[in-house]
């Protein structure tokens, strides 16, 4: 049987900054459709670099990164029709309800014509609390926010996400329903690469974990390899361990 | 999706506290100049009128018995007030309002040499009742005010969706970073646009109500071309914001750099090089100076008069003498002349030279734009100046054609007793009209500075692209 093409792909790629910083380290990625990959790393190992890469919010320096098929740094504007994005702390317009913000995403994202219940369906679906729809993003807490920036990925219904420490600075339970919809869109296909600082939960919810160091992926496990190993040990043995030769 | 960046964007302007305020402020000071000028509209329509009927009972007195008022033709050649001035008063509430022209019997035998007559500026103090000392008008209104909001408003269009996150969520999505850009601008555009627009519209309405009359078309079409040229003047402003909003870090220095901007370009630059007007860089003379040359011009002539006059009491002596003091009063009077053409001529260029040095500020280039398409201060002068000379011309013209159907030397002869009284027919004699505003004038006043104007916005306009193209949006 013919191996699906992956949704998410990173070849050979890397990322030196202009003050000299090896950023990405030529990696290689394949994120297949419902599967959910963990970027594990400290603080500047690569991992919001690599998204960046991936939206074009930077080039790389070399290699390619591709959505769907699609050369990112040859075709933005295509690749990111098939990819949605969540990144950490999201702000939104905090003048405009949850519904406007929603709705101008939405449309951004090629959605139009989507009528008031289309949204509210959206915001149930990430369990925004009902009454907090038509108010003003403003006065959300971090959680509320963090529900309606999926609220846009899932409207925007793109086969690839990108998420950048989604669940940082969430609380337990607000966390706990973030992966519960990042679950859901798994099953409905999606293929999810998310970076994350939070060992547990990417054990949870990743079908495969990899650790970045300094540019580099240094491991990467599948789910059922981890059933057998210890991924907190593994992870600190790693930050602890020498720095690489660059 | 562009049109989605604009309603945002727009919606997001037009409900901030911010365009609220200054909404508010653009029409209570339309309101408030507006009523403050339509007072001193007719205060000075007033004294124009004042200077026309003077001008009236003069010919008329001197069209009775040119004998008995010969030595007391003086007619005001001064500027009409145009409503227009409500729109750029362009400091001519305090440049000379126009000149006084004389007919002296020394003067008169000059016609006949056909020689030019005699005029001086005359300022506002030399007017009957100067009752207006403060001109409100629209250009400060935009210069100042708007320009300021256009800022404030778009400060930090770039910086804050950094700030908040939203910049790489937009980006996320299939846009062009040109379209993001040009949205925020046009966006910006119309929430600048739409104050600016009922100020005008509520000023006109008060204008038309209680001054404009019958000039209401044409004064419409002046706001129109005022709206146009002042939103070219805060397209800059609107543009200045994007970049600093593009390069800076935070909104806060983007702020700092606005500010520091709009103090420069708005204040700093219009008004401290007016200064050197005041200074001998441009050689411009005191009124002290041309006092001082002015006597000298008169005593150099009455010594030359007094060494080179016959000092015998024949007849024939008598007659040279009279002849050479009407040459000597020719001179004097030319001189003088002379050194008050050129003194305005100095002062002119000085202006000139000080508004060639200010286009680099966009405040002082639309204050130009405006005021040459109004034809309001120095080229209402400028044009009140030529029309004096010409009107000079046919005043002696006139006055030529006359004595030469009288028997020669039976009218105009220095000697009072042997001037002629017999009436002439009032009707006949010309009045002095202030040229109205052609197009054509307008647009060569105008032209130059918008056209400056217009090259700023498109410079700036690709600068900011260019930023923003290289903007990092993570």
């Amino acid at each position: 049987m013919e191996k699906q093409q992956p949704i998410l792909k990173a070849d050979d790629l890397s990322k030196r900054y202009e003050d000299g910083v090896l950023a990405v380290d030529h990696l290689n990625l394949n994120i297949h459709a419902g599967e959910v990959y963990c970027l594990l790393g400290a603080n500047g190992a690569g991992k919001t670099t690599t998204i960046n890469l991936f939206l074009n919010f930077i080039p790389p320096t070399t290699g390619t990164c591709f959505v769907n098929g699609i050369d990112v740094t040859r075709d933005p504007l295509e690749a990111k029709k098939y990819v949605s994005f969540v990144s950490e702390n999201v702000m939104l317009y905090g003048n405009f309800t949850a519904r406007q913000n929603l709705d101008f995403f939405a449309k951004l994202g090629g959605k139009a014509n989507l009528a008031k219940n289309d949204y509210y369906q959206v915001m149930r679906r990430v369990s925004l609390q009902e009454k907090a729809f038509e108010q003003r993003v403003k006065n959300f807490s971090k959680g509320m926010r963090q529900k309606l920036g999926i609220s846009i990925a899932v409207i925007k219904d793109a086969p690839g996400i990108l998420l950048d420490e989604p669940t940082s600075g969430l609380d337990p339970k607000a966390a706990e329903e973030f992966l519960e919809i990042l679950g859901e869109l798994k099953k409905e296909g999606k293929a999810i690469l998310m970076s994350t600082h939070d060992i547990f939960r990417a054990k949870e919810i990743g079908d495969r974990v990899g650790i970045m160091k300094e540019g580099r992926l240094v491991m990467e496990r599948t789910r059922e390899e981890l059933q057998y190993e210890d991924l907190v040990k593994i992870y600190i043995d790693y930050m602890k361990s020498e720095p690489l030769n660059m | 999706m562009f049109k989605e960046i604009i309603k945002r964007q727009l919606i997001e302007d037009l409900i901030s506290f911010k365009f609220l305020i200054n909404t508010i402020v653009i029409l209570c000071t339309v309101v408030l100049f507006s009523l403050i000028f339509i007072n001193n509209y007719h205060n000075i329509v007033d004294d124009y009128s004042r200077g026309n009927i003077s001008n009236e009972t003069t010919l008329t007195s001197f069209a009775r018995a040119p004998r008995t008022h010969l030595g007391s033709t003086a007619l005001y050649c001064t500027m009409q007030p145009r409503l227009e001035l409500f729109i750029s008063e362009a400091n001519e509430g305090i440049m000379p309002q126009g000149f006084l022209f004389s007919l002296q019997p020394n003067s008169i035998r000059d016609i006949r040499q056909e020689k030019e007559v005699m005029y001086t500026s005359i300022s506002k103090r030399d007017l009957e009742s100067p009752s207006v000392t403060f001109y409100p008008d629209l250009t400060f209104i935009v210069q100042f005010l708007l320009s300021f909001f256009a800022l404030v408003l778009t400060f930090n269009a770039v910086s804050a969706e950094k700030e908040r996150g939203t910049l790489r969520l937009v980006y996320s999505n299939s846009i062009k970073s040109g379209s993001f850009i040009l949205a925020k601008y046009l966006a910006a555009f119309l929430a600048v646009f739409i104050p600016l627009l009922l100020g005008l519209i509520l000023g006109l309405v008060l204008l038309g109500l209680f001054a404009a009359g019958a000039s209401f078309p044409s004064l419409a079409l002046s706001f129109l071309l005022f709206l146009v040229i002042s939103m070219l003047y805060l397209s800059i402003f609107i543009l200045i914001g994007l970049l600093f909003s593009t390069i800076s870090q935070n909104s806060k220095t983007s702020l700092v750099l606005c500010l520091l901007f709009w103090v420069f370009a708005v204040i700093i630059i219009p008004k401290s090089t007016g200064a050197f007007l005041n200074l001998k860089a441009f050689n411009v003379p005191t009124e002290e100076e041309i006092s001082d040359l002015s006597s000298k011009a008169e005593k150099s002539a009455m010594e030359r008069f007094n060494r080179e006059s016959p000092k015998g009491q024949s007849d024939q002596e008598e007659e040279t003498k009279i002849e050479m003091r009407l040459k000597m009063n020719s001179e004097r009077d030319k001189a003088i002349q002379d050194i008050n053409d050129y003194y305005l001529r100095k002062k002119i260029s000085a202006i000139t030279a000080v508004r060639n040095v200010n286009i680099v500020s966009p405040a002082s280039l639309f204050e130009y734009s405006v005021s040459g398409f109004t034809m309001t201060g120095l080229s209402h002068f400028e044009s009140v100046w030529t029309r004096t000379r010409q009107y000079a011309n046919e005043f002696t013209s006139f006055l030529r054609d006359y004595a030469s159907t009288l028997k020669s030397g039976s009218f105009f002869y220095p000697d009072e007793a042997a001037v002629s009284d017999k009436p002439i027919d009032a009707n006949g004699i010309p009045r002095f009209t202030d040229s109205p505003i052609s197009s054509g004038a307008r647009t060569r006043h105008a032209l130059p500075f918008v056209s400056l104007l217009i090259l700023y916005n498109l410079l700036l306009f690709t600068v900011v692209i260019y930023r923003f193209q290289r903007c990092d949006v993570r």
